[in-house]
C-alpha cells in the first residue's frame, strides 16, 4: 500500500514516519512487520543506530527503492567488482570515515544488501592501489607486533622467498 | 576536552567486527590483501588474512601478481579456484601445480574448480571435498581422458562439466561409478550404449548436457532399469539416431523426465511432429532444429496446452540461413537471439502452470545478440537488465543498419553490459553512442571501425578482429585511445612488424598496463617469426615475460 508509513526509533530517541515499501528494503525490519505482526501504532526501535546514520540509510533507500532486484549472488566466487558506483552513491558516499563506516555498520544490521554493497565498495576503492604506509596512515591502522613477533613472521616467510 | 571527547567516538576501521573487515576483504583480490595489509603488522588483520576463505580468480592475473598469489596463499584457504590458459597458453595451470605446496589433496576447503584450456597433464587426484568442477580442454589437450575417469570416480563431486577434449567411451574409460554426481555436462560417444553404461554408473545424476557423436548396439539393458534423470539437453550431431529411437531406447528408462531440449539436424519434418507428441509428457521441452523453414504451420493445439510455447526465428550472421526454435516457457535461457521474427505464445493459466512474469523471465538473459540488419525486431519484451555479453552483427550480403543505438537500448540495459563483441562493417550504425552508455570491460572489434572520439579507456581487453595493424597504429591505441589495456590480441603479417609492435609493447620506457599479448603470426610466418624473436625474447632487452608460440600465435604474459 503506498504511502502508508511506520514509526521507526534511532537509539536516541528520534522517530522516523517511513513508507512501509521503503523500509521494507530492511529485511530485518521486513521480517519484524511480518513475524512480528506489529501494528502501525507501534513505534519500532533500533537500538543500534543513531539518527544520524538512520537518516542517511533513508536518503538512500528512498533514492533506490525502484531499483530491479539485485541479481543473484555467485555464491562460489566472492571476488566482487568494485567498478559499478553509480554517481548519485559516490555523492552520497562523499561522507568522513567514521559515518562511512557506521553506515556499513546499519546496513549489516538492517540486513540491506545493497546499501552494504556499496559501502563495503567504496571502502575496497579507498584501499586499492595504495602503499601499506598509505593504507596505515588512511585508516589509522596500529603496528602492534613486538619486535620478536616481527622477527618470527620474517623468519616464517623465510621459505617462501625458495619457492 | 571536548575535541578529546569527539576524537574517542569516531570509528575506525579496526572497530568494525570480523565479519565486516572480511566483507571488505572479499572485495580485493587476495594480492591485494598481502601487499596492502599484511607489511603493517597488525595482528587482528593478519590473523583475519591467514584464515580467511579465499575465492581466487586468476583469469586476468599479472606474472608477478600470479608470483605474490603462490608466495603467500596457503592452498587449505582456497575455496573456489578458477585458473585459466586463456592468455597463458598452458603456462598458469603448470606454474600454478608445478609445486609440491600446492599439491590437489593439500585444498582440503576446495568445494569449486576451474580450469580453462588445461593443455597438460598438471593434477593426478581431485581436491578432496570438491563439489564443483569446470574444465574446458584445450583442443590440443593429451590428457583429457585422465580427467573425465578422475571426476567420474568421485565421491565428492555434485556438479561436472566436462568441455572438449575427450567423448565419453565405456571401453576406454572404464570402472565408472560415482553416487554424488547430480548434474553432468559433457559429450558421449555413442548412443544407446555409452550413454545407458552412464547413466547406469551415476545412479544419483538428475541433469544431463551432451552430444552424442554415433550410433551403436549390441549391450541389452534390462527394462526394468531407470534413472532418476529430470532434464536431458541431447544434441545429436551426425549421429542418424532420431528421436523416434530416442523416444523407444531411451525415455522408457527416464520414468522422472521432466525436461527435454532436443538439437536435431534432419531434414524431415517427422522429428518435430513426435516432438510435439512426446511435449505432452513433459513440463518443459526445447527443440531446436537448424535450417528448418520459418513457413512451418504449426497450430496451437498441437502441444500440451499445459506449456506456455513461443517460436523464435533467428539467422545466422555468416550465410543468413534460419534457424526456427520452438521453446516452452521459461523462455529465453542465459541466450538470447534478436530479432524475433515469430513470437507467440499460448498458455493454459486454468490448470496448475505458474505463470513467471515476463521480467522475472528476461532477469536470466545473460548474452544477447542482435542483427543490426533485421527490421521485424519486437521491441515490445522487457528490457533483459543483466546482460553481461552483447554481439552486434549484419548479414553480409547488405550495409543496411536498421536498428538503432535506442532501439537497442531499449532491449538491453546497457551499463550492465562488459562484453562487447562487433562483427559488422557497416559504418552507419552509431556505436559511440554505445560506448558512452556502457562500462565495458572488453570489446572485439575490426581495426577500422576504430574512430578516435571512442570513449574506450576503461576497457582492459581488445581483440581486434581478423585485421593486421602497425605498431605504429599500436602506440596510439596505448597512448591514446585505451590506456588501461591489460590483453591484446591482434594479427600481424611480417617479422619485422612483431618485433616492433614488442619493442613498443615490451620495452621499460614505454609504461603500459599490459599483461598479456596475443599475436597471430599465421602458420607460414611462424617459423621466421620465431627465428628472429626467439633470441630476443631469451635475451634481457625486454622485460621479463613468460611466453611461447606455436604454428598459430605467439602468446606473451607479462
Amino acid at each position: 500500500m503506498a504511502g502508508h508509513k511506520i514509526k521507526l526509533q534511532s537509539n536516541d530517541g528520534d522517530i522516523f514516519d517511513v513508507e512501509v515499501e521503503i523500509a521494507k528494503l530492511s529485511i530485518t525490519i521486513k521480517t519484524m512487520l511480518e513475524d512480528l505482526s506489529m501494528n502501525e501504532e507501534e513505534i519500532i526501535p533500533l537500538p543500534n543506530i543513531n539518527s544520524a546514520i538512520f537518516k542517511k540509510v533513508i536518503q538512500w533507500t528512498t533514492h533506490h527503492k525502484d531499483d530491479p532486484p539485485l541479481p543473484p549472488e555467485d555464491d562460489e566466487n566472492r571476488e566482487k567488482n568494485t567498478n559499478d558506483i553509480s554517481s548519485w552513491d559516490q555523492e552520497f558516499l562523499k561522507v568522513d570515515q567514521g559515518t562511512l563506516f557506521e553506515l556499513i555498520l546499519a546496513a549489516n544490521y538492517l540486513d540491506i544488501k545493497g546499501l552494504l554493497d556499496v559501502t563495503c565498495t567504496s571502502v575496497a576503492n579507498m584501499i586499492k592501489g595504495k602503499t601499506s604506509e598509505e593504507i596505515r596512515q588512511t585508516f589509522n591502522i596500529k603496528n602492534d607486533f613486538t619486535p620478536q613477533e616481527e622477527e618470527q613472521i620474517k623468519k616464517e616467510n623465510e621459505w617462501c622467498e625458495n619457492k | 576536552m571536548v575535541t578529546k571527547k569527539k576524537k574517542k567516538n569516531i570509528m575506525l576501521l579496526e572497530n568494525l567486527p570480523s565479519e565486516l573487515l572480511l566483507e571488505i576483504f572479499s572485495y580485493l583480490h587476495p594480492s591485494d590483501l598481502y601487499t596492502s595489509f599484511l607489511p603493517l603488522s597488525n595482528s587482528r588483520i593478519s590473523h583475519l588474512i591467514s584464515d580467511i576463505d579465499l575465492s581466487l580468480d586468476l583469469t586476468y592475473t599479472s606474472y608477478a601478481r600470479f608470483l605474490l598469489i603462490l608466495t603467500y596463499c596457503s592452498p587449505s584457504q582456497i575455496v573456489f579456484l578458477r585458473l585459466t590458459n586463456q592468455y597463458s597458453h598452458g603456462l598458469l595451470i603448470t606454474e600454478f601445480f608445478s609445486t609440491d605446496y600446492f599439491r590437489p589433496e593439500k585444498f582440503l576447503r576446495l568445494r569449486s574448480l576451474h580450469l580453462d584450456d588445461i593443455i597438460g597433464n598438471e593434477i593426478d587426484c581431485l581436491p578432496p571435498y570438491l563439489e564443483k568442477l569446470y574444465i574446458k580442454f584445450h583442443k590440443k589437450a593429451k590428457y583429457a581422458l585422465k580427467f573425465y575417469q578422475l571426476a567420474l570416480r568421485s565421491t565428492s563431486l555434485k556438479q561436472c562439466y566436462l568441455i572438449g577434449g575427450y567423448a565419453f567411451d565405456n571401453t576406454t574409460c572404464s570402472h565408472i561409478s560415482s553416487t554424488t554426481i547430480e548434474q553432468l555436462h559433457m559429450a558421449i560417444k555413442s548412443f544407446p550404449n555409452d550413454l545407458l553404461v552412464l547413466l547406469q554408473a551415476l545412479p544419483c545424476l538428475t541433469k544431463l548436457k551432451t552430444c552424442v557423436y554415433t550410433r551403436s548396439s549390441g549391450i541389452q539393458f534390462s527394462s526394468l532399469f531407470t534413472s532418476p534423470l529430470t532434464h536431458l539437453n541431447i544434441d545429436l550431431q551426425g549421429s542418424g539416431v532420431t528421436l523416434t529411437l530416442i523416444d523407444s531406447q531411451l525415455l522408457s528408462h527416464l520414468p522422472r523426465l521432466q525436461s527435454l531440449i532436443y538439437h536435431s539436424y534432419g531434414k524431415s519434418n517427422e522429428d518435430m511432429n513426435t516432438f510435439i507428441q512426446l511435449s505432452s509428457k513433459l513440463s518443459r521441452f526445447q527443440f531446436i532444429r537448424k535450417g528448418l523453414s520459418a513457413n512451418i504451420n504449426i497450430t496451437h493445439g498441437d502441444f500440451n496446452n499445459d506449456l506456455v510455447t513461443a517460436v523464435q526465428e533467428i539467422t545466422n550472421n555468416k550465410n543468413s540461413r534460419r534457424s526456427l526454435i520452438l521453446h516452452t516457457t521459461p523462455y529465453p535461457d542465459k541466450v538470447l537471439n534478436l530479432p524475433f521474427v515469430q513470437w507467440n505464445k499460448v498458455h493454459n493459466l486454468s490448470v496448475n502452470s505458474k505463470h513467471i512474469p515476463d521480467e522475472e523471465i528476461y532477469d536470466r538473459v545473460e548474452r544477447v545478440r542482435i542483427n543490426l540488419s533485421e527490421f521485424s525486431i519486437n521491441t515490445n519484451i522487457p528490457s533483459c537488465r543483466h546482460v553481461k555479453h552483447l554481439t552486434l552483427f549484419s548479414n553480409n550480403e547488405t550495409n543496411k543498419c536498421i536498428i538503432s543505438p535506442n532501439i537497442i537500448s531499449s532491449l538491453v540495459c546497457l551499463p550492465s553490459v562488459r562484453h562487447l563483441i562487433i562483427n559488422t562493417q557497416t559504418s552507419l550504425f552509431n556505436f559511440n553512442q554505445l560506448f558512452t552508455l556502457m562500462s565495458l570491460h572488453s570489446l572485439d572489434i575490426a581495426w577500422s571501425q576504430l574512430r578516435p572520439y571512442f570513449l574506450l579507456s576503461n576497457i582492459k581487453i581488445l581483440s581486434l578482429i581478423s585485421e593486421c595493424v602497425s605498431w605504429k597504429e599500436i602506440q596510439y591505441l596505448i597512448i591514446h585511445l585505451i590506456p588501461q589495456l591489460e590483453h591484446l590480441q591482434m594479427n600481424v603479417t611480417t617479422s619485422n612488424e612483431c618485433r616492433q609492435i614488442l619493442n613498443f609493447l615490451l620495452s621499460p620506457k614505454y609504461k603500459n598496463n599490459l599483461i598479456s599479448i596475443k599475436i597471430c603470426v599465421c602458420q607460414t610466418l611462424s617459423d621466421q617469426i620465431k627465428q628472429d624473436l626467439e633470441p630476443i625474447l631469451l635475451s634481457s632487452q625486454w622485460i621479463k615475460v613468460k611466453w611461447r608460440m606455436d604454428n598459430w600465435y605467439l602468446y606473451i604474459w607479462k
